[in-house]
């Protein structure tokens, strides 16, 4: 490819067609919507890892430690329903 | 004119969904391995089995999906019932409608941004909903129902007991997502539902190999252990090498607790990963502002990890679910457009039955990961165009390329990589299965391979974190 570009005279149509086309191909790459969030620049899925959550949205804000001790909270709801069943169980 | 946005409609649930915060400052490596640690344990506190179940209810459920069970972290008769399908079948399906522009959405934009997020939340929390409604409709849980006997006619139907069943499910499965959520917000290491897999799989194998636990037979009045190894352990009897050899041969073959064949299939799957995990191209780079300054730049054969595995059997797991519903819903008007995409475990050898359909499957399972591995390459954030965008920030050049050809030097590379990568793990994982791997292989396979994205991130961090207080204190211990 390059011999044949080099045995062309510099210069002319052709080179003004090429340079639109490229032109246009890099606005079009500028323009294109990202198709990842992380090539969005805002964190998300890479290659190997799988990632949902990487924007804080406008929702019901709260804090991680919150979620850790509702978890627990329900671990714990769950494991009393148990001991009262086998309590209940033992009398009746 | 604005179209109408399938985004708009999440717009809606936006106030209601529960969002964790970003941290206000950069979170410390130590507290990252608190959150970590944290998160894990709570997780695996998911365990527990259900209340309004009888007692060992895992054994006594005929269970449809039992091969791809342990890939997704289900635990049969416990709040994990539907582990991580939830999220993982949303971020699949969300990202891919994405990056092949199904979906009219534009991540550049914030506000796009994040209700594509809020988009990924709230249907997996909606799939948590529809799975406990299948399960429970479809009567996965009649048998074991404690104080209901489905047989009974004119039996009253536990209304109550469904209600709390499902409740269980829905909010754990909830709080599953967020506690990925806030693994993905940069509180944990890596992404949560991989990392959450990887805790999963590295504790079921020992379980299965060594735990300790007595369970009863079912249908018979004998104990069990439930380690493979430590059950054969016990019943070793030297001084009769018949009832030896038939402890042996049982201890490859039995069905209702994990059994060695699996594990030396899983055994096998590791090495072939760890194995695969040392091929790559190195492309030799240089600065493009520094004379001198040469290095490489890896890129691995399993480029997209184990997520074209995970993907192809989040495809046919759902596909089995919705199946489950619809033969139970058809089959008493069309009877003969029924068909079975799931087996029981009560058939040892359960492949060389349905042979066809594993046929099937094997190659369904390839060719999915295969798929998925090509489009994933462009459409994740490290696509060949992200590479050299990256590259050209960094002022970093291929050596002997020119920095136009940068893409172009990666898309011949990086697509060929993925797909083979992805090829001969899922070969691998379809071999392991069909020799009754029961998903177990495919879940290491998962695991390992996820396990080494998660520990590069975490090396990095600790050496940009200058080491850790732990380490600190520990070497204070030398």
């Amino acid at each position: 490819m390059s011999t044949s570009s080099s045995s062309q005279a510099p210069g002319g149509l052709r080179n003004a067609v090429k340079r639109k086309s490229t032109a246009d191909k890099k606005q079009q790459s500028q323009n294109a919507t990202p198709l990842s969030t992380r090539s969005a620049g805002a964190g998300g899925s890479s290659s190997t890892m799988m990632k949902l959550f990487t924007d804080e949205a406008q929702g019901l804000r709260v804090d991680p430690l919150v979620v850790l001790f509702l978890a627990v909270g329900f671990i714990f709801s769950v494991i009393i329903l148990h001991v009262f069943a086998k309590i209940t169980g033992k009398f009746t | 004119m604005a179209g109408f946005r399938l985004l708009d409609l999440v717009k809606f649930f936006l106030p209601i969904l529960p969002e964790i915060e970003y941290p206000f400052e950069k979170i410390s490596f130590d507290e990252r391995i608190v959150y970590t640690v944290s998160c894990a344990v709570i997780f695996l506190f998911g365990q527990l089995p259900i209340y309004g179940l009888k007692k060992n209810a895992q054994f006594y459920i005929e269970d449809p999906f039992y091969n791809f069970r342990s890939i997704f972290s289900m635990q049969q008769g416990t709040l994990l019932e539907f582990g991580l399908l939830p999220v993982l079948t949303s971020g699949f399906i969300w990202q891919i409608a994405v990056g092949l522009r199904l979906i009219n959405v534009n991540l550049g934009n914030r506000l796009d941004r994040e209700l594509f997020q809020t988009g990924q939340k709230l249907t997996s929390f909606i799939l948590a909903i529809i799975y406990t409604v299948i399960f429970i409709y479809v009567g996965y849980f009649d048998n074991v129902i404690k104080g209901y006997n489905p047989i009974e006619i004119g039996g009253n139907i536990p209304w109550g007991s469904y209600f709390l069943i499902g409740l269980q499910l829905c909010s754990w499965s909830w709080i599953i997502t967020l506690l990925v959520e806030i693994f993905d917000k940069g509180y944990g290491f890596g992404s949560g539902s991989l990392c959450f897999l990887i805790l999963e799989s590295a504790t079921n194998f020992i379980a299965d190999l060594v735990g300790v636990e007595i369970y009863p037979l079912v249908n018979s009045n004998k104990f069990e252990t439930y380690g493979a190894s430590l059950n054969l352990i016990k019943n070793f009897k030297i001084f009769s090498p018949k009832e030896t050899a038939f402890q042996i041969y049982h201890a490859f073959t039995r069905i209702q607790f994990p059994n060695l064949t699996q594990f030396y299939i899983s055994l096998f799957s590791i090495l072939v990963v760890i194995g695969l995990q040392n091929f790559r191209i190195e492309v030799p780079i240089r600065s493009t502002k520094m004379r001198g300054m040469n290095n490489i730049y890896p890129i691995k054969l399993l480029y997209c990890g184990a997520l074209p595995l995970l993907f192809a059997y989040t495809i046919i797991a759902n596909l089995k679910i919705f199946n489950y519903l619809f033969n139970f819903a058809l089959s008493p008007y069309f009877p003969t457009l029924t068909f079975k995409l799931y087996g029981s475990r009560k058939v040892l050898n359960s492949t060389i039955i349905s042979f066809a359909f594993s046929i099937i499957e094997a190659f369904a399972v390839i060719i999915l990961s295969s798929w998925f591995a090509n489009k994933w390459s462009f459409i994740s954030g490290s696509s060949p165009r992200d590479i050299s965008k990256q590259f050209k920030d960094q002022g970093i050049s291929i050596s002997g390329k020119r920095d136009v050809s940068i893409t172009k030097e990666f898309n011949r590379i990086i697509p060929v990589a993925s797909v083979s990568g992805a090829f001969i793990i899922a070969v691998v994982a379809v071999i392991g299965e069909f020799f009754g791997g029961l998903g177990k292989g495919v879940s290491v396979i998962v695991g390992v391979a996820s396990a080494f994205g998660i520990l590069e991130e975490f090396m990095i961090e600790y050496q940009q974190a200058g080491g850790s207080q732990f380490t600190n204190a520990l070497s204070g211990f030398q």
